[in-house]
């Protein structure tokens, strides 16, 4: 065990995740996601980015990058330009501004994706309680079968093309005018930068709604700088316990809970366990 | 898996069997031959714009397509980002490609999702600039005057958003100017700017963030990136006739995150009012408020001249020069350090006729006419220095002021004879305010010290000498000389703990204050070229020493939006009074208790009300307890006999705030009652149109009740805006005119309506339309005069046309219409027309002002008992030529 940690800890890598400023080009995405699959009312919107640079992407969430930079020049203007302050403690009150913006953007999309398209690898970073944990895999490409119709979005004729893939039936439309083969998330190989992509049951929703829109993506992620490499499995374990119990996720991270009746008795907080619906699954 | 993997593999097999599968391979290359990887390559049926398969090239730039229709033709079409397109239409069978592809740069299609003009962050409204500039739009003050929701004070220049008035403004999130926030509307380019910013329940003092709400708003103007870490130079040069008119500016702007910069001067005669740029615009919410404590109360006055409420530039005759010096300075430990300073020169000569109305109580009327003729000289010069740390560890705040004011008036009247006064009118005032929070533990220490010391020596000389007799038992005289020299020095001091008990914000204030007065007067009488000096009672000399010792107790109760403000002030008031020259003293203790409560809670999702109620005791001033006469201009003595003036003011005010950002409409509506008493009251005594005023103790009321508020509508898509403001007001006063008690009543209703029309390219729109009516009733037991009514109605329409993007054509049309019960009534029209023309670093303005040669204008106020019309002179037509050169 002891072993186990030291090899751990020598695996906090030092992360450049965004060279951005040599993006070449980026788009938007609107991403709609249903949290619980049996019920229709649990959807979450996000906005999404893809950044294209030379063989390789990244994929985030543009109002959870947003939350975090405005947060960081928050504390930043706390601590006299240092990111953080005294004892590493950032206390945030519950009526403060950070705090309310802090919890406009709970729930979106922790998880970057980098996809390096030369060598096929992906590597994904995510963020539970306050710690940067990152696996690396390797990248399939869908089998897409292409199909006659077509539609406009953003002034874009776009083509479907159809596929199985991760366990979910998705149609996606690409624009061969933009001869990218990227798309949002893991979807990738069409010819032309794919502007839309839905699930047979509309639970996952990825809809362009920017192009070239390079000038909000210039910020780098100032919280995923250093990452802790782990595996997959363990990885995606993480992630269903967020989502599922984030309560167990904090204690587990250390953090100690009271719960305090009308009496002001001490009593056992209630774990409530909530619906996981992963975009993935075959994990 | 393995079963179905066979089953797919026979099928595909059994498939290749019933039809011919071609297969189309190929290699795609730069034209150096090097393979290019990542291509897209996609087949196309002739005759079809669809995609039937394609391939992708790998790092060989090799790729294959299997294709299985029967069609003759196909086409292979290869693309990639940063090289050519090429197709070629070939035969339907396998066979193998080859293209070469040149470099080529490829133009990426980009569709960006519009950004609202008007955005919602908790309690931040964001307006994009750019949305609400228009071509006129010089500075920042233009276009923050247009936004929905916003209003600018035309005279003062007070910003109030949403009904309330801004405490703070920033500029990129630094308060470089404090009050006099004029400054930077004025100098700071529109095109500088990216956002306006309005932040609802702003706190400035970080410490109390998130302790303490604060209930004003503040603005924060965002630069554009462009417009940081340089200095911006900007000039302006005017010439023009007739008379001789110049129009010059010079500015200088440097906004950086550590420091800032905002210098200018300015100079013109063509009817810019400069010194308002130098208001101190307070946003004073609470009554009582003792900011106001130190201005200048002028005892001397050469009767001041009321200002039209016509644009400046047809009145004003001036010739100004304004230099202002701005500087910030942020150190480390969130501390800063602040210079302001500005210079004012001003001289204004003004030309008009003025016809008052006395009306006495038992229904006698005094009339006269007065022919002006007056020249203003202000020489104004302040500064201050302020330092101040503003961390969530403690605040501290140091302000060092000087104000000198030299300024001296003189005037000749003509009423019926000739009457000339000449009234030396200085002012000098130093201050130093201290103010600092500090944590003690679980709680907040706060001091406060507040010195200041002003000086007004006043000097009026009236010649020939009036009120004989009075002065010179019914015999003419040269000349009567008023003195009046007021000395006052004030220091407040106090401590405060703030602590907070459960969700209950208690703050605890104990302070002192002590004020001392002097005032000195006499009036001396020539005849022959020498000065007498004239008795005793025309003399003044009078000490007020004014100690105030209280204690305060707030209670803030809040939850969420919701927020109970209780205020428990006790005041022990003691004022002693020294008369040297009657040589007596006074002592009075008072003991006020002065509550107020404030009660902001949320009633829908946009909505949000506000009731307030306030009890203010205060006393009075060292100018109401003169007991020797006073001259405050050529027709007004004053005798006050030694009374010491105590007020009692209620105020009860009750408000409603509606704020829609999203769909642009933002609306408040307020309802104010007041009640004060007095315990003094002056009786004025008319014998033509002298006025003699003396001082006696009765109680009396003043009551108002007032509704106002105002409305705007922003229509996102059409760029219209729209906005309302309306207000009515009933005031109650009791008056004693002729050793006679009478009640005014009057009625004031003003309504406003303001309209930007933005929606085409070629042209703009501005409206304005201001109707204003005045009804004042006195009231005696037996008598009622006939009531008095004025109305004045005011349109402005300001067209521009936008003949290139770079030249505007624009009119100016302004309409007044007055008219009252008696027959008295006026027309006048003004209109300019101009023509702008934009250069690459320069701006060329021809305006023709005044075209109609419109030469006089007449306005009639109303007050309790008086009334006057008035015709002032106007700049004939005059034409100017402006350069604006940025640098």
């Amino acid at each position: 065990m002891k072993i186990f940690i030291a090899i751990t800890t020598l695996l906090l890598i030092n992360v450049n995740l965004f060279a951005s400023d040599t993006a070449t080009y980026a788009c938007k995405y609107k991403f709609i996601k249903q949290k619980d699959s049996t019920n229709l009312n649990s959807k979450l919107e996000d906005i999404m980015v893809l950044t294209i640079n030379k063989n390789s992407t990244v994929y985030f969430s543009y109002l959870k990058q947003y939350s975090y930079r405005k947060i960081d020049a928050e504390i930043e203007k706390e601590n006299n330009g240092s990111a953080t302050s005294a004892g590493g403690v950032i206390t945030m009150s519950a009526n403060s501004e950070n705090f309310k913006e802090y919890q406009k953007y709970a729930g979106r999309e922790t998880e970057v994706l980098k996809i390096d398209f030369a060598k096929k690898i992906i590597s994904a970073y995510n963020k539970f309680v306050e710690d940067n944990y990152f696996y690396l895999d390797s990248l399939a490409t869908p089998k897409w079968q292409i199909e006659n119709e077509t539609i406009t979005i953003l002034n874009q004729q776009c083509q479907k093309a159809t596929t199985f893939f991760k366990g979910r039936n998705y149609t996606a439309w690409f624009a061969n005018a933009i001869p990218y083969k990227y798309g949002p998330w893991l979807f990738n190989g069409l010819p032309g930068l794919i502007l839309k992509v839905e699930d047979d049951k509309k639970q996952f929703v990825f809809e362009c709604v920017e192009l070239n829109c390079s000038r909000d993506v210039t910020n780098v992620f100032k919280d995923y700088k250093v990452c802790k490499k782990i595996s997959k499995q363990k990885m995606k374990g993480m992630e269903k316990l967020e989502a599922q119990d984030p309560l167990a996720m904090m204690m587990q991270a250390g953090k100690t809970f009271t719960s305090i009746n009308a009496n002001g008795e001490s009593v056992p907080i209630k774990h409530k366990i909530r619906p996981y619906n992963p975009i993935d699954l075959t994990q | 898996m393995i079963k179905s993997f066979l089953v797919v593999f026979l099928l595909t097999l059994f498939s290749t069997n019933l039809f011919a599968q071609n297969k189309i391979t190929g290699t795609v290359l730069k034209k150096s031959n090097e393979p290019i990887e990542d291509a897209s390559v996609v087949l196309i049926e002739n005759n079809n714009t669809q995609i039937s398969a394609f391939a992708i090239t790998d790092s060989k730039g090799f790729f294959e397509i299997m294709y299985d229709e029967e069609i003759d033709s196909i086409t292979i079409k290869v693309s990639i980002i940063g090289y050519e397109t090429k197709s070629q239409t070939v035969l339907n069978k396998t066979q193998s490609l080859q293209f070469i592809l040149g470099e080529q740069t490829t133009v990426l299609p980009t569709v960006l999702v519009k950004e609202p003009p008007i955005t919602q962050q908790g309690d931040t409204t964001n307006y994009l600039v750019k949305n609400f500039t228009d071509k006129q739009d010089r500075v920042i003050g233009d276009v923050i005057a247009k936004l929905p929701g916003v209003e600018i004070d035309e005279n003062s220049g007070q910003i109030k958003f949403n009904g309330k008035p801004v405490s703070h403004y920033y500029i990129d999130g630094l308060d470089l100017l404090e009050k006099k926030y004029n400054i930077a509307n004025r100098n700071i380019p529109a095109d500088m700017v990216d956002q306006v910013q309005l932040l609802d329940n702003h706190q400035d003092i970080r410490l109390f963030d998130s302790l303490i709400k604060g209930n004003e708003p503040a603005l924060n103007i965002k630069l554009k990136k462009k417009a940081r870490n340089k200095l911006i130079g900007k000039a302006k040069a005017g010439a023009g006739a007739t008379p001789f008119l110049w129009d010059n500016e010079l500015t200088g702007l440097q906004f950086n995150p550590a420091f800032q910069l905002i210098t200018s001067y300015k100079n013109n005669n063509a009817g810019s009012l400069l010194a308002n740029e130098l208001s101190d615009n307070y946003s004073i919410q609470k009554v009582g408020d003792n900011r106001d404590k130190n201005i200048k109360e002028e005892i001397l006055n050469k009767l001041n001249t009321q200002q039209p409420n016509i644009s400046t530039k047809r009145y004003l005759f001036n010739n100004t020069h304004l230099f202002n010096f701005n500087i910030l300075k942020v150190l480390p430990n969130k501390a800063q350090l602040k210079f302001n300073m500005s210079y004012l020169n001003d001289n204004v000569s003004n030309e008009n006729a003025l016809q008052s109305t006395y009306i006495l109580p038992n229904g006698q009327q005094i009339n006269f006419e007065e022919k002006r003729n007056s020249f203003i000289n202000t020489n104004k010069v302040e500064g201050n220095i302020i330092y101040n740390v503003n961390s969530k560890k403690v605040y501290l705040k140091n302000t060092i002021k000087v104000k000198l004011d030299f300024t001296k008036e003189s005037g000749v009247i003509v009423n019926p004879t000739l009457v000339v006064q000449n009234l030396q009118n200085p002012f000098y005032e130093y201050s130093n305010d201290f103010l600092g929070h500090f944590p003690v533990r679980k709680k907040i220490v706060s001091f406060s010290s507040k010195i200041n010391f002003n000086r007004m020596p006043q000097q009026l000389n009236v010649a020939p000498g009036q009120f004989k007799d009075v002065f010179n038992q019914s015999t003419d005289y040269e000349q009567l000389s008023q003195k009046a020299v007021l000395n006052n020095f004030n220091t407040d001091n106090n401590i405060s703990f703030i602590s907070k008990i459960g969700k209950h914000l208690q703050q605890f204030k104990i302070g002192a204050e002590y004020i001392h007065k002097n005032l000195q007067t006499n009036i001396g009488k020539w005849y022959n070229q020498n000065e007498y000096q004239l008795g005793d009672s025309f003399k003044n000399n009078i000490n007020w020493n004014n100690i105030r010792l209280y204690a305060e107790n707030e209670t803030t109760i809040g939850k969420g939006k919701r927020q109970l403000v209780i205020g428990l002030p006790i005041e022990l008031n003691m004022l002693h009074t020294e008369n040297i020259i009657e040589k007596y003293k006074t002592k009075s203790n008072n003991l006020f208790f002065n509550p107020n409560i404030d009660f902001s809670f949320p009633i829908a999702e946009n909505i949000t009300g506000d009731i307030a109620y306030t009890l203010q005791n205060s006393i009075g001033n060292i100018s109401n307890i003169s007991s020797g006469l006073i001259l405050n201009n050529y027709r007004s003595i004053n005798k006050n006999d030694s009374l010491i003036p105590i007020q009692k003011l209620q105020s009860l005010n009750a408000s409603l705030y509606y704020k829609n950002s999203i769909k642009g409409i933002f609306s408040n509506l307020s309802l104010s009652a007041s009640q004060t008493k007095r315990n003094i009251i002056f009786n004025q005594v008319f014998d033509g149109f002298f006025i003699k005023s003396v001082g006696s103790y009765l109680n009396n009321y003043q009551k108002s009740l007032m509704l106002s508020g105002n409305t705007s509508k922003y229509f996102i898509e059409s760029k219209i805006n729209l906005a309302l403001n309306y207000s009515y007001n009933i005031l109650q006063s009791e008056l004693l005119q002729q050793n006679q008690n009478v009640k005014s009543n009057s009625q004031i209703i003003s309504l406003g309506f303001k309209s930007n029309l933005n929606m085409l390219s070629y042209a703009s729109f501005e409206t304005n339309t201001k109707y204003d009516f005045f009804k004042n009733e006195i009231k005696q037991p037996t008598i009622t005069s006939m009531p008095s009514a004025t109305n004045r109605l005011q349109q402005f329409l300001r067209l521009y046309f936008y003949l290139s993007k770079k030249s505007t054509l624009y009119f100016n049309n302004e309409l007044y219409k007055v008219w009252d019960n008696k027959n008295n009534k006026g027309n006048y029209f003004f209109g300019d027309v101009g023509f702008k023309q934009k250069f690459k670093k320069t701006e060329v303005e021809i305006e023709w002002a005044n075209f109609t040669n419109s030469k006089t204008y007449v306005t009639i106020n109303n007050s309790e008992n008086l009334k006057q019309i008035n015709t002032y002179n106007i700049r004939p037509t005059n034409l100017i030529i402006k350069f604006y050169f940025n640098f």
